[in-house]
């Protein structure tokens, strides 16, 4: 048997084991504490625009998203989102496709070992397990996480928990994946098995710090193994006021014209109260999806707020220069509505 | 006579806020954590709390451990979350994400401080807050008080 029979066959031998060994709600709980189903969907209408010669600007809507949550009992769920998007690069480029988002079976045993099979998101970092603009507080998500460098879904299993010690929490996400990248079609992992450790210690809503590690190597050519070590931190300056937060991605490539890829940014967050925050970012690094592997910065200022329960608001400006290009100016607007 | 008319005075103004509505909003002091006489569960501290009604805790002193609030309007709901959460964190947004990333499901509600203690001593695994005024029927209700430590 190959490495991808026995990949499925673990896959399908846990997915079983979690079904027949997920036992009914302990004695503490009543029979039925959380509803079996949870359906839900949301929407957004985006507007972008730039200074740059020959621009045009981009006013539709970006993203349609419906999924469901299906509880057995309180070990045992399941989850599916299929999702189109529309939204444009730097360049004002844009496809629009549906997908697939999520798919997957969830086991949570106990507070230090879950389970995931299935389609399911790349818990690496802070951003990319929120890569959707409706979780996101800016528009432009940041370089490293707009070309996908790690991919934000990952089709396999992973291993999940936390510890306790005191009052910290250490959390990790141990994944193994057939990974497919389904925005840059010249990402340095396009499809891939690959495997990814991500540990983080965090004391909530003061400090969360973490590093992810990650190995992919595409079976169609030997020479294009990839390793990418993203360390991130997230400090409360002033509780519940001032945020900071940083991130650095560094992969080591063995392809023949490049070693390999950085980015990183590096963002203060001020809440004004529950509901409304001022956001700046710094963004420094190689921009695949946009301007073909070239350095990009950008300095971003967003501010959001969020309107009773069902619509969050945007407006965003900032400040881009590319390698070899004159700077240019960029300001967006972006509603989104959860229903 | 001059007193009188004060305290008089007094009792006018207090009437008409009171019609008003302008009542004193509930504080920390307000409330008592309270689980199943049932639990092992003596002491737990303001992270442990947090932890547990953000979905994120599941087990403590070995047991299961789940949490239940009143509903959001209730102001004993408000009076914990400011005792548990830092200010300016949104409950609700932290619950519409969580759905939407197939996270953990928000805590049961229940409309009354009734309905949590009978919860409570129906669920021995649920952990759940009453009126502070409450403290001596606790133990009428198979519940028991627990000691809330710091950060």
């Amino acid at each position: 048997m190959n490495w991808r029979g026995m990949f499925w066959l673990v896959w399908w031998l846990t997915a079983w084991g979690c079904l027949l060994h997920a036992q009914e709600n302990p004695d503490e709980l009543p029979p039925q504490q959380e509803r079996r189903w949870q359906l839900g969907m949301w929407a957004d209408l985006l507007f972008l625009d730039n200074d740059r010669e020959g621009n045009e600007a981009f006013f539709k809507p970006a993203h349609l998203s419906f999924y469901a949550k299906y509880r057995w009992n309180d070990k045992l769920s399941f989850f599916g989102e299929v999702a189109g998007t529309r939204e444009p690069d730097i360049g004002g480029v844009y496809e629009s496709d549906a997908n697939l988002e999520r798919l997957y079976l969830q086991y949570e045993w106990r507070d230090e070992f879950n389970l995931r099979l299935g389609k399911i998101d790349n818990q690496m970092g802070i951003v990319k397990p929120i890569h959707w603009l409706v979780t996101l507080d800016t528009i432009r998500r940041p370089i490293l996480e707009d070309n996908s460098y790690l991919p934000a879904k990952i089709t396999g299993l992973e291993l999940f928990g936390k510890f306790y010690l005191r009052d910290h929490r250490l959390a990790y996400s141990f994944s193994l994946s057939d990974s497919n990248n389904e925005i840059v079609d010249d990402s340095p992992i396009v499809r891939a098995k690959g495997a990814g450790l991500d540990v983080s210690i965090a004391k909530s809503r003061l400090y969360r710090a973490g590093t992810a590690v990650v190995f992919y190597r595409d079976p169609r050519d030997k020479d294009r193994n990839v390793t990418g070590v993203l360390p991130y931190v997230e400090w409360w300056v002033l509780p519940g006021r001032l945020l900071s937060r940083s991130e650095f991605l560094n992969m080591r490539l063995e392809t023949a014209n490049r070693d390999h890829i950085q980015a990183f940014y590096t963002k203060l967050k001020w809440q004004f109260n529950k509901r409304s925050y001022l956001n700046l970012r710094y963004d420094r690094g190689d921009d695949q999806r946009s301007v073909a592997g070239r350095e990009r910065t950008a300095g971003t200022v967003t501010l959001g707020t969020r309107i009773g329960n069902r619509w969050r608001l945007r407006v965003e400006g900032s400040t881009n220069r590319i390698e070899d290009e004159a700077r240019f100016a960029e300001w967006s607007a972006w509603a989104g509505w959860l229903f | 006579m001059e007193r009188l008319g004060g305290v008089a005075v007094l009792k006018h103004v207090l009437s008409l806020l009171l019609l008003l509505g302008l009542s004193t909003p509930l504080t920390a002091q307000d409330l008592i954590i309270v689980v199943s006489k049932k639990s092992p569960i003596k002491e737990i501290s303001l992270f442990q709390l947090r932890e547990i009604y953000l979905g994120n805790m599941k087990r403590l002193a070995g047991k299961t451990v789940r949490p239940i609030h009143v509903k959001p309007d209730d102001p004993l709901r408000h009076a914990f979350e400011d005792l548990v959460f830092p200010a300016n964190f949104d409950a609700e947004e932290y619950w519409q994400n969580s759905k939407l990333q197939g996270g953990p499901d928000p805590p049961p509600a229940v409309r009354g401080w009734g309905l949590v203690s009978a919860y409570i001593a129906k669920n021995p695994g649920f952990v759940g807050y009453l009126p502070a005024e409450k403290i001596t029927e606790v133990e009428a209700m198979q519940l028991k008080v627990v000691t809330v430590a710091g950060d």
